[in-house]
């Protein structure tokens, strides 16, 4: 049974809609990642079930109750902030118990809840100072300690990494992926970065101009996105689209003339598309298309070709790495059948492999 | 010769520094001589003048410390520096408090239009001349055909004698100034209120802080800077008050309302005792310091730097 509901939510400000019709579900215990570019409404979404912003239409429901009208302390909620949101003029510890003390804990249960949590995220010797005298990555850990004490049944994270740098912020994946073993609980996590949705989310919700495009876990998202939008959000490098013509039942024909097996459905003009790392060099006779070399960028695993094809398509390609390719010339490409992804006119994946779960 | 600061290894005045020294003092020359002619000159000038017996006319003679063991004997100077201090208490508490107070209310959610008309309101009179309020008071105080007493007899209030009661006086002079300067204390405030983070709110209200505690625990700390800058500003201010109660009451009845320039200023250029003005000008020099000291003491233990 799920956890939290959203039905039809909505939030508009004035004339302007940021959040269409949301229709969600998420069990109890899920890690639950929002992404999308900036401006999708993902941290409006969490804001909204946070209660934090008023929501125009639709209902959500946290645990059974409906949580429209309730303030964000009575959702049951903890909010670690992008800027952490620590309060300055507090060490750690009362920062930890500030919300505790207001919800009439006694002395003895905030000591041993806040001591508990500094334990678990090793900031035990930062409890006495305060914010502007630890590192972001301390400041990013009491930010998660003062959540964690609260004991919550959803925890939201919106955007915690970003303010950390590249080798902190790896770290502090990792941390909160563990932290979810721990915690007995529902985590929504907004990030705009597609790494760390990967990584992080049980299932992951690609949001974009305020609507859904697709629900689903990671690896389902991957590889068999449901539209264009996320099959160019989700994966680095971006997948690689080229039009071709659909010319009759199951079968598609590519720039060279080469044909390729396609999914049963309408004839006429659609988009292939190939990740880049489905893209094999291989000889001109087996090529599906051709493309001017235009840079390398060497990896030491692999290397990343960029390349043009004659109709000015860019194209990367993911290879493993080797001596250099000559500037500018002509490289020929294939790909396995099973490997291509197919969208309709209207952006939508043409065929049944679009196996999500919403 | 392309930097610009000096070469710190040679001296200012080294060959290799000397032109652009001077160059330097040339840019800095008009404030320096400025400060030197409107600001160090007159301090100077009232440190020597108050160890002088000066009357304008005659030539200045020594007269040592005589002037500051005077003060020790001047009942009406202690009156009069009680009056400034009661009245820098209340001015400085009103304008700070009520200033904060009128930022706080007026800075949240709400239509722009009576927002922007509020504070408009309260800050219009920091616009206007003191001496121009003044006389406009001065009208609005009167006992018998006064707005206030007017308004007051309404509600079926007695008349008050604002001005003319030695009681009253000295709160006629603060509730003006108050008046006039909350709007300013207002504005600074607002400004501190609105550099604090939307996101330290947000997580009060995760927290499940009511308004009134996010209040006291979240903004005043948070807004401490920025009430410490206002009280030195206006304790500063409220010691060197002098137009708005001369208009007033002009220090009276008897010396119920007199502050301390005023008898500074009655001094000096009535009575003509230049060296016993300028005594008490250092006497007021020396309060405002420590006052202002006082205050940045004690603010370490509770105004909060992030």
């Amino acid at each position: 049974m799920a956890d939290l509901y959203l039905e039809g939510v909505t939030k508009s400000y004035g004339a302007a809609t940021v959040i269409r019709g949301i229709e969600l579900q998420i069990p109890f215990g899920e890690f639950v990642v929002f992404v999308g570019p900036s401006g999708c409404g993902k941290s409006t979404l969490l804001r909204m079930i946070a209660g934090l912003e008023p929501i125009s239409g639709g209902v959500i429901r946290i645990g059974g109750t409906v949580a429209n009208l309730l303030e964000p302390a009575e959702r049951g909620v903890a909010m670690v902030f992008q800027s952490y949101a620590l309060y300055p003029h507090m060490t750690a510890y009362k920062n930890m118990a500030f919300g505790l003390k207001i919800a009439g804990l006694d002395k003895g249960e905030i000591d041993q809840r806040v001591t508990r949590a500094a334990r678990m995220l090793q900031i035990e010797e930062l409890l006495h100072r305060i914010p502007k005298d630890m590192s972001g990555g301390q400041r990013q850990r009491v930010a998660i300690g003062r959540s964690i004490v609260r004991e919550p049944r959803l925890f939201l994270f919106d955007e915690p990494l970003s303010n950390l740098d590249a080798a902190l912020r790896v770290q502090t994946r990792i941390e909160i992926a563990k932290l979810h073993k721990i915690v007995d609980a529902t985590i929504i996590y907004v990030t705009h970065d597609q790494v760390e949705a990967m990584t992080l989310a049980d299932r992951i919700v690609v949001l974009n101009q305020g609507r859904i495009e697709q629900v689903g876990t990671p690896l389902e998202l991957y590889r068999t996105p449901a539209n264009l939008f996320v099959a160019s959000f989700i994966g680095s490098p971006k997948m690689n689209f080229f039009p071709v013509t659909l010319e009759r039942e199951g079968l598609a024909r590519g720039p060279l003339g080469t044909a390729i097996p396609a999914p049963a459905g309408p004839t006429g003009r659609a988009t292939l598309g190939v990740r880049p790392e489905s893209l094999v060099l291989c000889e001109p006779d087996q090529a599906f298309l051709s493309a001017r070399l235009q840079f390398e960028e060497h990896l030491g695993e692999h290397r990343l070709i960029y390349a043009q094809t004659g109709d000015g398509i860019e194209l990367i390609a993911k290879e493993p790495d080797g001596p250099s390719l000559a500037e500018g010339s002509i490289l020929h490409f294939r790909f396995a059948p099973e490997s291509a992804h197919f969208f309709g006119p209207d952006g939508n994946r043409l065929g049944l492999s679009t196996k999500g779960t919403h | 010769m392309t930097s610009i600061a000096n070469d710190a290894a040679a001296g200012w005045f080294s060959p290799q520094n000397r032109k652009e020294t001077i160059a330097g003092l040339l840019f800095i020359a008009p404030a320096l001589i400025g400060f030197a002619v409107f600001v160090a000159g007159p301090m100077a000038a009232t440190v020597v003048l108050s160890l002088m017996k000066y009357d304008l006319f005659s030539n200045p003679s020594f007269v040592g410390l005589a002037n500051f063991e005077a003060m020790l004997d001047d009942r009406r100077l202690w009156k009069v520096l009680g009056n400034t201090a009661f009245f820098a208490v209340f001015a400085v508490a009103g304008n700070v408090g009520l200033g904060v107070v009128l930022a706080v209310l007026l800075n949240r959610n709400m239509s722009k239009t009576v927002q922007y008309a509020y504070r408009a309101a309260y800050f219009f009179p920091s616009l206007v001349g003191l001496i121009f309020v003044a006389v406009i008071w001065q009208f609005l105080f009167q006992r018998d055909i006064g707005v206030i007493n007017y308004y007051l007899g309404l509600v079926g209030i007695e008349p008050v004698r604002w001005l003319s009661s030695a009681r009253n006086a000295l709160w006629s002079v603060i509730i003006l100034d108050i008046w006039k300067n909350v709007g300013f204390a207002m504005l600074i405030a607002t400004a501190g209120l609105q550099s604090i983070s939307k996101d330290y709110y947000d997580a009060a209200r995760v927290d499940g802080s009511s308004s009134l505690r996010t209040f006291w625990q979240i903004t005043l700390p948070l807004l401490s800077p920025t009430i410490l800058f206002l009280l030195t500003m206006n304790t500063i201010g409220a010691f060197k008050v002098f137009e708005s109660i001369v208009v007033l009451t002009n220090g009276g009845p008897g010396d119920a309302s007199r502050s301390l320039v005023m008898y500074i200023y009655e001094q000096g250029f009535k009575s003509f005792n230049m060296g016993y003005a300028s005594a008490i000008s250092l006497l007021l020099l020396t309060i405002t310091v420590i006052v202002t000291a006082i205050q940045f003491a004690l603010s370490k233990r509770w105004a909060f730097y992030e």
